[in-house]
């Protein structure tokens, strides 16, 4: 069987499977953090062969590629590529044994604004730790950010869908009882920070189950 | 560098340079991978008027106007994903055609049947295959190059390009051990 044949009948059975809906298996926060190199290869694997799989979501996808292809040029690298380089500085300087003069050298190189240089005002989540919580009286906290103007709190289940967001300048924010939590439901929560000089930072992506 | 809030449809000559750069370059790649244009203009409009909007509301957006203009996009598309899945979910119609309504309506006779099935069995053996051959073999079957794909997942060329092969072999292999063969 001819490798066209192969991609016919493959993609025949992706648009049959678009027809019939479902929830999302991926996030588009995943996508962004797989576009640009931010997330470890087994896990990487997963999300892509999830997206692979949902040909709804490889729509997103392509989008989220196109969006991410525009910084590729004007970046002189993406973290992976960062990650990368990183690695390879880091070692050399362990062999001239000058870790000193390198970490000043390397806080004077994160100011290219999508290498480390975000990632030093990542936002940290405080609580709920990953894992199960309570629906009743959901609360999460993060710590503050410098120079933080306002945090958006964004509370999703597994497959994308909105549970609740909402913008604060507090570094807290309890979710209203009218927000109807499943149990056992399996969400994901993130913080996004906007500084008072337009930049914007993200927390890692946190999971969360539901006690019953 | 000028920046003035007072002038909300007027972004900042730094800015709108950037725009400029960011949308021709999130352009060309969409075309390449044969996106619409239609939501990427959408993507790039949103990303105008959330600029207008922070230099309005007096943030100093201009100082890193690259990776601005980039996070400002990429949240852009990801807020009009997030709408197009609750639409989509509101738009779920209980009245209206079941998936199995709309497969017998699309067969025309035995043959569409036929291939319906056969994809189905492609699908359920590309799932059976080891995951980094899997999914090699999803997205080259997709229309991912190669290089791209070698890209994503962090893999050298080499290694991209033998898991798409053995992963091919051995689905080929599978399907003709289940009588699906040359002919087809």
């Amino acid at each position: 069987m001819t490798d066209e044949r192969l991609r016919e009948l493959y993609q025949r059975v992706m648009a049959r499977r678009a027809a019939q809906g479902g929830d999302y298996p991926v996030s588009p926060e995943e996508m962004v953090q797989v576009l640009e190199g931010r997330m470890g290869e087994s896990e990487r694997q997963r999300v892509l062969l999830a997206i692979m799989s949902d040909p709804r979501s490889r729509q997103e996808f392509d989008l989220l590629r196109a969006v991410v292809a525009g910084a590729e040029r004007q970046s002189s690298g993406r973290p992976a590529q960062a990650t990368r380089w990183l690695s390879l500085a880091a070692g050399l300087v362990l062999f001239v044994g000058a870790g000193l003069a390198f970490r000043v050298w390397m806080r004077r190189s994160t100011v290219e604004p999508f290498r480390a240089g975000s990632e030093s005002l990542e936002v940290q989540l405080l609580s709920p730790a990953p894992g199960m919580g309570r629906a009743a009286g959901l609360r999460f906290v993060w710590r503050s950010v410098p120079r933080a103007l306002r945090y958006d709190l964004n509370l999703v289940t597994a497959g994308g869908r909105l549970i609740y967001t909402a913008t604060l300048t507090d570094t807290a924010a309890t979710v209203p009882d009218s927000v109807r939590v499943e149990p056992n439901a399996d969400l994901r929560w993130w913080v996004e920070a906007t500084t008072t000089d337009g930049r914007q930072t993200r927390s890692a992506l946190r999971p969360l189950t539901i006690n019953p | 560098m000028a920046n003035n809030p007072s002038l909300p449809d007027s972004l900042s000559i730094e800015l709108e340079a950037q725009l400029g750069r960011y949308a021709s370059r999130v352009r060309a790649a969409a075309a390449r991978y044969r996106l619409a244009g239609a939501e990427v203009e959408e993507v790039i409009q949103e990303v105008r008027i959330r600029l207008w909007q922070a230099l309005k509301d007096g943030g100093n957006v201009t100082q890193a106007p690259a990776s601005y203009v980039y996070r400002t996009a990429v949240s852009a598309a990801i807020d009009l994903i997030r709408r197009r899945r609750a639409r989509r979910e509101v738009d779920l119609n209980p009245d209206g055609p079941s998936v199995e309504h709309v497969d017998r309506a699309a067969r025309p006779g035995d043959v569409a049947a036929e291939e319906n099935e056969l994809a189905d069995i492609v699908n359920q053996e590309i799932a059976t295959l080891p995951k980094d051959r899997a999914l090699a073999v999803r997205l080259h079957l997709t229309g991912y190059p190669r290089e791209e794909i070698a890209s994503l997942l962090g893999w050298s060329e080499a290694r991209t390009r033998h898991l798409i092969y053995r992963g091919l072999e051995q689905l080929r292999t599978r399907l003709t051990a289940r009588g699906i063969g040359l002919s087809r």
